[in-house]
């Protein structure tokens, strides 16, 4: 019932982001296009590397757009449903959750579908029709359905983990967006080619290894144990993230201590 | 002239002011570097081999001069600032100063752009020389044609802003040109150089701004010979040129617009 | 209803330091600076009173309102509001509270009165029908009928606060807390505000806790007041009581035209403070305002401004009589 409710309440919330940018219904849609070919662009860079050597870090070049698909797609969609998480430090500095606090629903989620970010829909749109392009059987897209929807809730928690950061520290809004832009400046690239200890971080701080690089590998190879591995890793860092906001949100200070009030 | 000197001091020490910001870009800048230089590394077998006639050391340092060039122009001033000035017609009040308005603006983007060039430059020769423990070498004549195309790179980058952002005055938003614009120079003129490209996709990349902002003074860097040298200033002259001229007459246009609308 | 004892709240707050290198210092040994923004308060709250907690700026009203609500975490001490912990039990808590927070919108602004509170009465789990049927009623108390399809950003101040306090209210909650729901706006406004809330009181016997600075709103509003200042209760009264003894003073400021006789008013408390300008300090209880102005010559005046006395004197006073009684 809870979850149902909380389901529509998120869905409508992304209704009333719709009406807001519709306005302008043109830009809207040049927006959507310009955010996809704002992706594919980037197909010219993988053309010409590939060009030199037929494949990279053990993936050939339906791999990569592999990583592209998973990649577009997770952070889409945790930008459309989700996108209260990626403004979480801003909404902590400017005192903003009073308002969803003094509401009685779970906090956390009402926190992270307090806002869509609509034109992350392009990224979205993207990802599903290189993933259809490039599409091997009907049980790959059912995965990369799957692994789309972990893959989101994973960075929903990577989000509010590091957004959480803003209730002890003042910078937090920019050293959330500094991880965040490094996380995604990573995810496009193959994990062949760093060495071990940026892999270790990739499976770890900068959770990528769950969002995109299994998944990837199971795309290409379906493995029940890595479908599970995803999962789990799923549970745990939404795990720590709850921990780290609740205990983050003792220290709130609602705004009062930065307007030097006090 | 002074007075053109102001907006440049002005601006660079407004700018030196944004640190954490500075320094968290920083970070991801070299953090890109690392990433390329795990590219390359996994495209060069072994660090004899050329590819397309760049050597490892080369190829590396060939990125690390357009990615620093790219990071260090994008422009606060010519992105956002003139743009929000023109849609709100606070422009007309800068327009009717006793100074040009495109020298003065374009004189406080070099004051905010050589902050970043200030912290990009010694940082870009720190990871090469780190990397490489090599730095290329270079005679008094190339030095100087190297320096000498780096600034007008930097010139033909800000004029190129000043066309994009004076779009201002006929299109609402202007921030999806500015994306991709910089994601062209980015992916096509910032990673690799031009000749990883077939030759007719060369030919025609000859002739675009990539060409003579990113491709140049970085060839010129890397790789010093008098007839790439005679034509890459070349070129950056008749975009300069060119530049002006467009700029000027879009500027006249919009003015026109602003008298008609006031402002 | 609401029950706190002994709470406290202190804030640490990080040194800054001018210059590059000092913020670099700070940033692997930060300094701190406690501050005490609540001390040691406690007060007790039956149903359907009508409670004001007022202190001039920076008193620690808004901060204990943020932990009555559950916002705001107390460093020590214990509040139970209607039974619960507001830290623990915050969801319980918010079905049974409403909130209105005057210097923070918690509605959409693009969107019209209608949307928001349809959106809001899903967050209370508040079935369609009777949703329906509360915004009907609401907005016939608060005459927003005509407003209910235009987007907010498009309402004036005093619309837009009463679209606020019907989304605090929405699901007919048993305690209302305002904090500072007057701020910024213009006199009418603010009377039929604050008749609206009392109406509230009255009809469904609501409990109002409200925070301002401004007496005269306390006044129309509240039957109880606790007067706070540097985190601490200063008074906690009834308002015939308070007014009685520190809210009589009026304070009135005349310019006169000419120079005028200072004899003929000797008998008041008064201060000169220019050519022409004198400030009277009056007991607003007797016929003192009308008795002084009988005795000026009105075609003098120039200009004359009757004012209440500020918060800060008043508790200046409270602080001087309490001080007083300590003595006998």
């Amino acid at each position: 019932m809870e979850a149902k409710e909380q389901i529509y309440l998120s869905l409508l919330s992304i209704k009333y982001n719709i009406i807001r940018e519709i306005v302008d219904s043109k830009a809207f849609i040049l927006s959507i296009f310009l955010s996809i070919l704002n992706n594919a662009v980037f197909i010219v860079q993988w053309i010409i590397l590939f060009n030199l050597r037929n494949e990279m870090g053990g993936y050939k070049f339906n791999d990569i757009m592999y990583i592209w698909a998973m990649a577009c797609s997770t952070s889409g969609m945790a930008a459309v449903f989700f996108n209260g998480a990626r403004r979480l430090p801003e909404l902590i500095f400017m005192g903003k959750l009073d308002s969803y606090i003094v509401q009685p629903r779970n906090l956390y989620l009402n926190i992270a579908t307090s806002s869509s970010d609509i034109f992350a829909l392009g990224d979205m749109v993207y990802g599903t029709i290189l993933c259809l392009i490039f599409l091997r059987s009907f049980l790959s897209f059912v995965l990369f359905i799957f692994f789309t929807i972990t893959g989101s809730m994973i960075m929903l928690a990577f989000h509010m983990t590091v957004g959480s950061l803003a209730f002890w520290i003042k910078n937090g809004r920019l050293v959330s967006l500094l991880l965040g832009n490094i996380m995604m400046t990573v995810s496009t690239y193959p994990d062949g080619i760093f060495n071990k200890a940026i892999k270790v971080l990739l499976y770890s701080v900068f959770p990528m290894g769950f969002i995109v690089y299994i998944p990837v590998k199971v795309l290409r190879d379906p493995t029940l144990l890595l479908v599970l591995l995803v999962f789990i890793a799923m549970l745990f860092f939404l795990l720590i993230s709850l921990f780290v906001f609740y205990i983050g949100k003792k220290h709130y200070s609602s705004a009062n201590r930065m307007f030097g009030k006090y | 002239m002074l007075k053109y000197y102001a907006a440049f001091k002005y601006e660079f020490a407004d700018n030196v002011q944004y640190k954490i910001a500075l320094l968290f870009h920083t970070i991801i800048f070299a953090l890109i570097m690392y990433i390329m230089m795990n590219v390359w590394n996994y495209l060069y077998d072994s660090p004899s081999t050329y590819i397309v006639g760049y050597s490892y050391p080369q190829m590396i340092w060939y990125v690390i001069l357009t990615e620093l060039l790219w990071f260090s122009t994008r422009s606060f001033i010519l992105n956002n600032q003139m743009g929000s000035d023109i849609r709100s017609g606070n422009i007309s009040v800068y327009m009717n100063k006793p100074y040009n308005y495109i020298g003065f603006i374009f004189f406080r983007y070099l004051g905010e752009i050589s902050v970043n060039l200030l912290n990009y430059l010694p940082i870009g020769a720190i990871i090469g020389i780190l990397y490489l423990y090599v730095f290329p070498k270079h005679t008094i004549l190339s030095a100087f044609s190297f320096s000498l195309s780096f600034i007008l790179s930097i010139v033909i980058n800000g004029l190129i802003r000043l066309v994009l952002g004076m779009s201002s005055f006929w299109i609402e938003n202007t921030q999806p040109l500015i994306w991709l614009y910089e994601k062209l120079i980015l992916i096509i003129g910032t990673i690799f150089p031009i000749e990883l490209f077939p030759e007719w996709i060369q030919n025609i990349l000859i002739r675009t701004p990539i060409y003579v902002i990113s491709y140049g003074p970085a060839k010129l860097f890397v790789d010093f010979h008098k007839e790439i040298f005679g034509h890459i200033i070349f070129m950056q002259v008749i975009y300069i040129v060119a530049g002006l001229l467009l700029l000027w007459m879009v500027y006249k246009k919009g003015r026109i617009k602003i008298d008609i609308n006031g402002g | 209803m609401i029950n706190v004892k002994n709470v406290g709240k202190d804030f640490l707050v990080k040194k800054k330091e001018e210059g590059f290198r000092k913020s670099l210092k700070y940033i692997f040994k930060p300094q701190y600076l406690e501050i005490n923004a609540v001390k040691g308060v406690s007060f007790f709250i039956e149903e359907g009173e009508r409670v004001a907690f007022i202190g001039p700026n920076g008193a620690g009203k808004s901060t204990m309102i943020k932990m009555l609500t559950g916002i705001l975490t107390p460093t020590s001490g214990k509040i139970l509001v209607n039974g619960w912990n507001p830290q623990k039990d915050r969801r319980k808590i918010a079905k049974c509270i409403g909130t209105v927070f005057g210097q923070k919108e918690q509605l959409w602004m693009n969107l019209t009165p209608y949307d928001n509170f349809i959106y809001l009465s899903l967050v209370y789990s508040i079935n369609r029908d009777r949703a329906e049927k509360r915004i009907m009623e609401l907005s016939k108390i608060f005459a927003l009928k005509e407003i209910m399809d235009v987007p907010l950003k498009k309402l004036s101040l005093g619309q837009r606060m009463k679209c606020e306090i019907v989304a605090g209210i929405i699901h007919n909650p048993q305690i209302l807390f305002l904090d500072e729901p007057t701020i910024g706006l213009d006199i009418v406004a603010k009377k039929d505000i604050l008749d609206l809330i009392k109406r509230m009181n009255r009809e469904y016997n609501t409990t109002i806790f409200f925070t301002s600075h401004d007496i005269l709103d306390v006044e129309k509003l509240c039957e109880r007041v606790i007067i706070v200042n540097e985190g601490q209760i200063v008074v906690d009264d009834s308002i015939k009581k308070i007014k009685k003894t520190f809210f009589r003073k009026k304070i009135i400021e005349v310019l006169f035209s000419e120079e005028f006789d200072e004899n003929i008013l000797s008998e008041y408390d008064f201060v000169k403070h220019g050519k022409g300008q004198y400030v009277f300090t009056v007991d607003s209880q007797g016929f003192e305002i009308e008795a002084i102005i009988k005795k000026m010559d009105i075609s003098k005046i120039r200009d004359i401004n009757i004012q209440d006395t500020p918060l800060e004197l008043i508790i200046g006073d409270i602080y001087n009589i309490t001080k007083g009684a300590d003595r006998c």
